[in-house]
Formats: structure tokens, C-alpha cells, sequence
């Protein structure tokens, strides 16, 4: 479970502070695809960087199974807490490379049980094993960054727009890969887009972002009938 | 062999007409250097004859403390000119600098002045080339680090934080950056080591043999500055990589740039 509790952050910039995040509450349940949807800048990669410590916020709690994540050994945290990036970045030789630094990032020669199941697993071939990272499709890229999430066995997976870059049928087979592995894994899963119809199809819960601020929440019901004007109009922009 | 041939104003002038040859050429091709090479001859003649006066000064009375303050000042326009330039400002770099140049050089300075040389700190003759040389090659050094880490650690900031969000410490996840980086520094010092002799009679034993010494004893004299400048950057670098890297990272392996 991961709960976010009045989480604020604000970043200075040339033109002074500028408000990232205000005063953002939410809970989101084990087993469940917790959607976060909004435009672009509203926030939404914000939080997922600050639920595995790579930003901190300035105020207000975040809480893993209950535990500040602040007290909580930072390395110990982002091996509970899986983040899928939005665009799928494999670094070193090859895809086997990605598999194994994360079994074990501070080991020379990691080791890794069957790497190629990690692939099979979410439905690559296990002969990309030997591939170089640029030889492989970005679906395929994308695919590899979610073996490489998995195997350090998160809880959580905050994954960050990880259908944006791919096409449609690409797209559909990962929300289909994402689904399976919330129920196989038992995982929390935040799910970050600006893309409803996506959103749509995996989200049991929904939090609507914009400027910083929470605008809406609640079940996928939201999507029929938003409360307010602004999440309406949001939507309707997003079906165009 | 000994002695060399002096040279006085008049013959000084004919080099000075070269520099008149340099500029018309340049003025010929609108290269637009035409004020900053008038600037740079005055500068030249200006500050090697102040550090010539300086030097005869200082050789006369044959202090450590005033070799002391010399190379200290000579450290002291390092820090300046390296805090300049940087491509990135970042905070407490001058500190970084002087810690480097104020362990490298130093160290190395002594181990040559008292092991190998064996001549007594106040030996200005010795301590002020030698440390003069060294303080400015590892300056250059870190400043060739500081410039590729800052860029490196930029352009790959998506990679290092893939590796920070699998659980990776910041030095793991920063490791090629800084490979990268201290590569960028030491190459210079790796390929002058390679072509010396071969390429080019560098400085220091150039100018020995034009000073009429013997060329074998130049040639030692040039390992040993080969050496001297290697270990000092090597050095110097180890010492600014580590600072350089607490600026770049939080404690708790976030990247802070």
C-alpha cells in the first residue's frame, strides 16, 4: 500500500518558486491499478519520483505499508518500488546486462536464475538475451525496463506514462501485460498517463491532477461522469 | 658543454617583429584576433619580466617560506582560473580546486624535492619551476575532469537515474560518468608519455639543452617531470572526482543536479 499525506513540493526557478505539487492525499490499495490522469505538467511524474526517493518532497508524508519511506534505507526502498520510466532506457552491452545489474547493482558479475524466463515473462523471446539495447523495437525496450523492474521483486510498480512511446497494438499488449501482472504479483501498481482511453482500461481507482492539485478522485465511474467542469473538460480534450 | 647564448633587447625585437608578421597575417584573413593578440604580447612581456624580477628575488634569498608564498600564489591564480572555467557553475568549486591542487602537487613536490633531487625546500632554483609545472598540469586535469563530469552526469542523467530507481548506489549508478570523466583528464598525460621524445623534445628538456646541458641528463631530468606531472593529475583528480561527486548526489543517492 502506498499513501501519500498532504505531499507538497515546490521548485525554484528562474522566475522564483514555482508550486510542483499542492497538498496531494491519496491511498492506493495492494492488488489494485491506481490511475493518476492529467496534462502535461500537472505533476504526475512528480510523485512518482517521489515515491522511490529520487526527489524528496517539501512537505507532507509518504508511507509505504505504513512506513515513512524518509526512514526507510533509500536503497532498501527503491527495490520495493519498482518505476517504469516513460521512455524505456536499457543502458550497457546488452539486454542480459539490464537483467542482471538489476538482480544485484552492486555486484560485478550479478547473478541472475534464468534470465531469459524474465523475458519470456513479459512476452519477449528469450534469445533478445544477447541483444544490444538499440537493436530492439521501443516496445520491446519497454518490455525489457519492466523484466528489469520485476526482478528486484517490488511491492509497488510506478510506472510513468510507459505506453506514450509505442503504438497502438504495442500499447494494448502492455496494459494487457500490466493487468496480469498486478493479479499474478499481487502488486500495487500507480499507474501515471494523460491518455484516458488507456487510463481507462486498466484504472480500479482514479486521481485526477492538474496544476499540482488534486482535481477529482474515485472509481472508474469517473469517466462517465466527472463531478466537475474542469475534469469534464479535461476528458473531452482528451477524446478529440 | 655548458653556458648558453643570452639574449638582450635588440635581439628580442627581430622575435617581436615575428608576432608583427602573425598579426598582419591574421588582420589579411579577418580572423578579428588583432586586439587580443596586441593584448596577449603586452600581457607576455609584462608578466614573464615581472616573474623574472620576482624570480631573481626570490632565488637570492633562498627561503622556504618564501618559496612557500610563491607557490601559493601560483595556486591560488590556478583555483581563479579554473573557477572560471567551468562550463557549470557549481557551489564551493574554488574549495575543490584548492584541495585538489593543495594535495596532488604538493605531495608529489615533496616527494621529488626530498627523494629524488635531495636539494633543501629553500632551493627556489628547483621548487619554483618544478612546482609551477605541476601546479598548473593538474589544474588543467581537473578542470578537463569538472567539464566532462558536469556534461556527463547532464547528457546522462536519464541513465544514472535508471540505475538509481533499481536500487543501485550513487556511485554505481555514476560509475561510467566518472570513468568517462577521469579518461577526458588523464588523456593528455597518457599521450604525451606515448609520443614523447618521438613527436616532440617537450619543454623542460628543450630547454635544458638549449642551457647547455648534457641531452641524457636533460632526458632524466624530462622522465622525471613526465612522472612528476602523471602521478600529480592522477592525484589531483582522485581527490576532486570525490568532491565533485558530493555536489552531484544527495546522501540518500539523489541526483542534485
Amino acid at each position: 500500500m502506498l499513501e501519500f499525506e498532504h505531499v507538497s513540493l515546490t521548485k525554484s526557478g528562474p522566475d522564483g518558486d514555482v508550486p510542483i505539487l499542492r497538498d496531494v492525499s491519496f491511498r492506493a490499495k495492494v492488488g489494485e491499478v491506481f490511475t493518476i490522469l492529467g496534462p502535461s505538467g500537472s505533476g504526475k511524474s512528480t510523485l512518482l519520483r517521489l515515491a522511490c526517493r529520487l526527489d524528496d518532497p517539501g512537505d507532507g508524508l509518504i508511507l509505504l505499508d505504513d512506513h515513512d519511506i524518509r526512514e526507510m534505507d533509500v536503497l532498501v526502498l527503491r527495490r520495493q518500488v519498482g518505476l517504469v520510466f516513460q521512455e524505456p532506457l536499457l543502458f550497457g552491452a546488452t539486454v542480459e546486462e539490464n537483467l542482471r545489474f538489476a538482480a544485484d547493482p552492486e555486484a560485478t558479475a550479478p547473478h541472475l536464475e534464468d534470465p531469459g524466463a524474465w523475458l519470456e515473462r513479459v512476452g519477449l523471446d528469450r534469445e533478445l538475451l544477447s541483444r544490444a539495447p538499440d537493436a530492439l523495437s521501443v516496445g520491446q525496450r519497454q518490455r525489457v525496463a519492466f523484466a528489469r523492474t520485476l526482478i528486484p521483486g517490488p511491492s509497488v510498480l510506478l510506472l510513468d506514462e510507459p505506453t506514450s512511446a509505442l503504438d497502438p497494438q504495442a500499447s494494448a499488449g502492455l496494459l494487457r501485460l500490466i493487468r496480469e501482472l498486478r493479479d499474478e504479483r499481487n502488486l500495487t501498481v500507480i499507474f501515471v498517463s494523460h491518455a484516458m482511453a488507456q487510463a481507462r482500461e486498466v484504472a480500479d481507482q482514479v486521481l485526477v491532477l492538474k496544476d499540482g492539485r488534486v482535481l477529482e478522485r474515485g472509481g472508474p465511474e469517473i469517466f462517465e461522469s466527472p463531478e466537475l467542469e474542469d475534469t469534464r473538460a479535461f476528458f473531452a480534450g482528451e477524446e478529440e | 658543454m655548458s653556458g648558453y647564448i643570452r639574449l638582450d633587447w635588440p635581439d628580442l625585437s627581430v622575435a617581436l617583429a615575428l608576432m608583427i608578421v602573425a598579426i598582419v597575417l591574421a588582420r589579411l584573413d579577418r580572423v578579428g584576433y588583432t586586439l587580443l593578440f596586441l593584448i596577449g604580447t603586452v600581457r607576455t612581456i609584462v608578466q614573464l619580466l615581472a616573474i623574472g624580477f620576482v624570480l631573481r628575488g626570490v632565488f637570492k634569498v633562498e627561503a622556504w617560506w618564501l618559496n612557500a608564498v610563491v607557490l601559493m600564489v601560483m595556486v591560488g591564480a590556478a583555483v581563479y582560473n579554473a573557477v572560471r572555467r567551468q562550463e557549470h557553475q557549481t557551489k564551493g568549486y574554488a574549495g575543490i580546486v584548492a584541495a585538489a591542487l593543495l594535495i596532488g602537487p604538493f605531495f608529489v613536490l615533496a616527494v621529488v624535492i626530498v627523494l629524488v633531487i635531495k636539494v633543501s625546500p629553500g632551493k627556489a632554483q628547483y621548487l619554483i619551476p618544478m612546482g609551477g609545472m605541476i601546479i598548473s598540469y593538474s589544474m588543467n586535469a581537473v578542470t578537463l575532469y569538472k567539464n566532462r563530469f558536469d556534461g556527463e552526469i547532464r547528457a546522462r542523467r536519464r541513465e544514472v537515474e535508471a540505475k538509481l530507481a533499481l536500487g543501485a548506489t550513487a556511485r554505481r549508478a555514476a560509475e561510467d560518468v566518472v570513468r568517462q570523466s577521469y579518461r577526458a583528464a588523464l588523456l593528455p598525460a597518457v599521450n604525451f608519455m606515448m609520443v614523447v621524445g618521438l613527436v616532440q623534445i617537450p619543454g623542460m628538456m628543450g630547454g635544458q639543452i638549449i642551457g647547455g646541458a648534457d641531452p641524457l641528463d636533460a632526458a632524466l631530468y624530462q622522465m622525471l617531470v613526465a612522472f612528476q606531472l602523471t602521478a600529480a593529475a592522477v592525484i589531483s583528480c582522485f581527490v576532486a572526482s570525490r568532491l565533485t561527486f558530493r555536489t552531484a548526489f544527495s546522501r540518500d543517492h539523489q541526483l542534485a543536479v
